[in-house]
């Protein structure tokens, strides 16, 4: 472990000392590049903290064991890269049904299939948000930096805890791989989940404004009954339309009507930007220089940058929409935030896309060849 | 001020413990630090390349266009790195390496600075100190970093066993003319 | 064991829901083994947690058992029940799963569980086939059965899973059948005790799937009997050598007629000649004799028979096949947190 203090620090490392910080106590899952770093230091670590490391035969099973863990009441979390991640997705949905707090780490890397193992990418940004089957709502983080990947992943279990709910954190092959400094603090905020006051407990179900029920733990005499499949609010498997709706509904909208809590974004120089650049994560780092130096060249050029991608702010990007001539959205994958973007500006601004796939970072230069032309 | 450091050469020359070294060391002397790596597709005989980005403030490109400062360990990266670096930029290199390269594939505009890092190592008795041995010269020949500042690190970061003959490694580096 | 009654097993063990079982299916009989076993080992109902994946199985728990239960992703249950048993080993943590969720979709899973030999107990239900979706086969179906995913015959053959879980590592292997409920229900305490991987695999009926599998055209009423009757005689427990002196005759066509001719070479002898359910060999005449000479020749030269078979042949093996004490998971992971330093 990290003492408080100043540390050059691998952004894998410093995902999974934040996540110790947080108070994770099990973690599950299998060797990927490029997200080992995690597990080696998680089963050097946790069991030191006293939490359990598990290597797991695949990807489905580390998921899964994540699960069954948080049921027995751990903070717990996963991490993998493209490959595992579509594996996981089915376990994911049964996370998203039964309401089940866990983080899943997806350190990003170029595809589709095996693609190009070893190099970076932000392709998976959709799936985050749609790869289970079914209908539901995600919250997913984008660190831009070693820092953020220390601060997200601890915001990543508090906001799990918080709103029962699988958190991902779309990391990347770059940010993952890069030592960078990391100032470790004194303390770390956590938030524990809410458990049952009495002896009866509805697990998916609550009166609660937050609409997020109370979480109970196996082997407390609660008799729990939880399935994957459509529930009534005791658990009590029921298939018709009233019960199904009920149930979606509500674990959509408490992350929906939560965005303001939820949504988090960076503001450099919008004041008076004519034109802005929307990024996250890795892509967000060339987007600032390539602001600053349109600056320097008499262009109003600012920067939104999103550290929580989903839910999607729409509210800050409908009104930047009213207020800029352009707004460029530049990613490493093929261009998918920037239909989020395109979406919500409802062709009130000129939407651009600078979007980079190759494993290669966008550059300064050409992110700010295209600030120039948009403006 | 911003800069940037590349070492390059084979997997296994120590390429990545060297930027890493030289990032840690770049850190602790107060600089705000990047360090990244890549490989070729072996990580054993293939190409490595370890970076190093440090400045007086916050850094927020991650990509290194033109070094300030090459330290090079074989001929193909010496090849490819060469033309990545600005004019005036320092260029430590393996005088082996330098042995083997003709006048025209050298440019001039550059500060060239050959070191005896492999002979130099195999005389200490490890040639896996050859990198050191460059980045004890790199010391010498620029002012990022004092020898005692490495040594410093040396002995914070390393094993014991392992100290010797690094400290020794950069004080031939540092002494070599 | 005390016998009592049913009705206090259903008001401490099971919930209040209506049944989702097929008349006549065999994991009502496998629940009921399970809950008196939980009775008389006075296991503490709070600290019972049932895991199971998806299929017909997994209802024997979700939403009968009246304890925690996780009802999961097909083949996923012993994964998600490693990381609840992991984090709290107060548990007493239960599998139960099917042949095609256990040992189709699931059986990496449950090699790797048998390998690090967590303590859990597995309850391996086989019905011979993917029963609640209609009847496909399974890595248990026997070769050249027709179902509805193998309308020519099955070209696969089928997996003999207790000897898998074996091979992988379970301390505790068995197998038995919803004929053998005394049996069962002793072992499945014998596992419930066991501090290591238990695996039991139970051959239960499906009345719905298995009538056309084993060609039964009896009223719904009478199949359940009928099936438990061919497990019965279709199974032999290791270790039970019986004496008796008995063949199977396969008939040629008709077992009626095999039966007839049979009985008719068979007067004034100390034997006996019905027809049974062999789940080798199909509808058999099967002769016990207590003659000392009996020339078994007679019978196999006849008209309707096609050939003799011996008692034992095509027969599935019961009984615990392993029953070792190994370093178990759970106990591996606690003493690594001791070495790192942890609490």
């Amino acid at each position: 472990m990290l003492n408080p203090g100043r540390h050059l620090v691998l952004g894998n490392v410093a995902c999974a000392e934040g996540a110790i910080r947080a108070g994770c106590r099990f973690f599950a899952g299998y060797p990927i590049t490029p997200a080992n770093e995690i597990s080696h230091y998680m089963a050097a670590e946790l069991p030191k903290a006293g939490g359990f490391f598990l290597q797991m035969e695949d990807e489905i099973a580390s998921i899964a064991a994540i699960i069954g863990a948080s049921w027995a009441g751990a903070k717990a979390m996963t991490a993998t890269s493209g490959p595992g991640y579509s594996l996981m997705q089915e376990n994911i949905g049964y996370a998203h049904m039964t309401e089940t707090p866990c983080v899943v780490v997806n350190v990003q890397r170029s595809g589709p299939s095996t693609g190009q193992a070893t190099l970076p990418s932000q392709q998976d940004i959709y799936q985050a948000k749609y790869g289970s089957h079914g209908d539901y709502e995600v919250i997913a983080l984008s660190p831009w930096s070693v820092q953020e990947m220390f601060e997200l992943t601890v915001r990543a279990f508090n906001l799990a805890e918080r709103f029962r709910t699988p958190v991902m954190l779309m990391a990347d092959g770059m940010i993952g791989h890069i030592k960078e400094k990391l100032v470790v603090p004194e303390k770390v905020d956590t938030v524990g989940r809410r458990r049952p006051t009495g002896s009866e407990c509805v697990p998916f179900g609550t009166d609660d404004p937050s609409m997020v029920p109370e979480m109970p733990r196996f082997g407390e005499g609660f008799r729990l009954l939880v399935t994957g499949s459509t529930h009534r609010p005791s658990g009590v498997r029921d298939y018709t339309p009233k019960y199904h709706q009920m149930k979606v509904n509500r674990i959509r909208e408490k992350i929906l009507k939560a965005e303001n809590e939820i949504s988090d974004t960076v503001k450099v120089d919008l004041e008076d930007a004519e034109v802005v650049v929307i990024s996250f994560g890795a892509s967000a780092r060339p987007s600032y220089g390539a602001v600053k130096e349109a600056r320097s060249q008499g262009i109003k050029a600012g920067l939104l940058r999103l550290k929580t991608i989903w839910p999607f702010p729409e509210g800050k990007i409908s009104d930047l929409a009213d207020d800029v001539d352009a707004l460029i959205v530049v990613e490493m994958n093929v261009g998918k935030m920037v239909q989020e973007v395109r979406r919500v500006v409802c062709g009130r601004a000129n939407v651009f896309s600078v979007s980079k796939i190759g494993g290669v970072l966008p550059s300064v230069y050409e992110i700010n060849q295209v600030i120039r032309r948009a403006a | 001020m911003e800069k940037g450091i590349v070492v390059a050469g084979t997997g296994g020359q120590g390429i990545v413990a060297a930027g890493e070294f030289l990032a840690e060391a770049l850190f602790r002397a107060g600089y705000e630090v990047i360090n990244s790596r890549s490989y070729g597709s072996e990580a054993r005989g293939g190409s490595c390349r370890s970076e190093v980005l440090f400045s007086d403030s916050d850094i927020y490109d991650l990509q290194l266009d033109e070094a300030d400062i090459l330290v090079i360990l074989s001929i193909p990266a010496f090849r490819r790195y060469q033309n990545r670096a600005k004019k005036d930029a320092l260029i430590l290199v393996d005088a082996v390496v330098l042995e083997k390269l003709g006048e025209s594939e050298v440019r001039t505009d550059v500060k060239l600075v050959p070191v005896k890092a492999r002979e130099t190592a195999i005389g200490l008795g490890n040639p896996i100190v050859a990198n050191m041995v460059l980045l004890g010269a790199l010391a010498r020949h620029s002012d990022i970093l004092s020898l005692e500042d490495m040594q410093g690190v040396v002995r914070e970061m390393m094993r014991v066993s392992m100290q010797e003959i690094n400290i020794n490694a950069l004080e031939s580096g540092y002494s070599q003319a | 064991m005390a016998v009592k009654p049913l009705r206090y097993y259903s008001d401490k063990y099971i919930r209040n829901q209506p049944s989702a079982f097929c008349v006549g299916c065999g994991d009502g009989t496998i629940l009921n083994c399970f809950v008196r076993a939980l009775d008389e080992l006075e296991v503490p109902l709070d600290k019972v947690l049932c895991v199971s994946g998806i299929g017909c199985s997994a209802w024997i728990p979700s939403p009968n058992f009246n304890g925690d239960t996780l009802h999961t992703t097909h083949g996923r249950a012993l994964a998600f029940a490693t990381g609840a048993k992991v984090f709290n080993s107060d548990l007493t943590t239960v599998v139960f799963t099917g042949d095609g969720d256990g040992a189709a979709i699931g059986g990496n899973h449950l090699i790797h569980a048998a390998r690090r030999n967590i303590d859990i107990t597995t309850i391996l239900v086989n019905n011979l086939s993917y029963a609640m979706t209609g009847g496909q086969i399974a890595p248990t179906t026997h070769h050249g059965e027709r179902t509805a995913t193998s309308p020519y015959g099955n070209p696969e053959r089928p997996f003999d899973i207790a000897g898998l879980a074996a091979a992988a590592g379970a301390t505790y292997v068995a197998r038995w059948t919803t004929y053998h409920v005394l049996e069962l229900t002793r072992s499945i305490k014998e596992a419930l005790k066991h501090h290591g991987f238990s695996f039991i695999e139970v051959l239960s009926q499906c009345p719905t799937h298995q009538r056309r599998m084993f060609n039964m055209r009896d009223p719904v009423y009478r199949l359940p009997s009928r099936i438990l009757e061919m497990f019965s005689e279709s199974t032999y427990v290791r270790g039970r050598t019986r004496q008796e002196n008995y063949r199977y005759a396969v008939p040629k066509a008709s077992p009626e007629n095999a039966l007839e001719e049979i009985s008719n070479v068979l007067v004034n002898l100390d034997t006996e000649a019905k027809i049974v359910d062999h789940m080798g060999f199909g509808r058999v005449v099967r002769i016990d004799s207590k003659e000392p000479d009996m020339e078994w020749a007679n019978i196999s030269r006849l008209e309707a028979v096609d050939r003799l078979v011996g008692p034992l042949e095509e027969k599935v093996e019961l009984g615990v096949f392993v029953k070792e004490e190994m370093l178990e998971y759970t106990d591996s992971l606690r003493d690594l947190i001791r070495t790192a330093g942890g609490i």
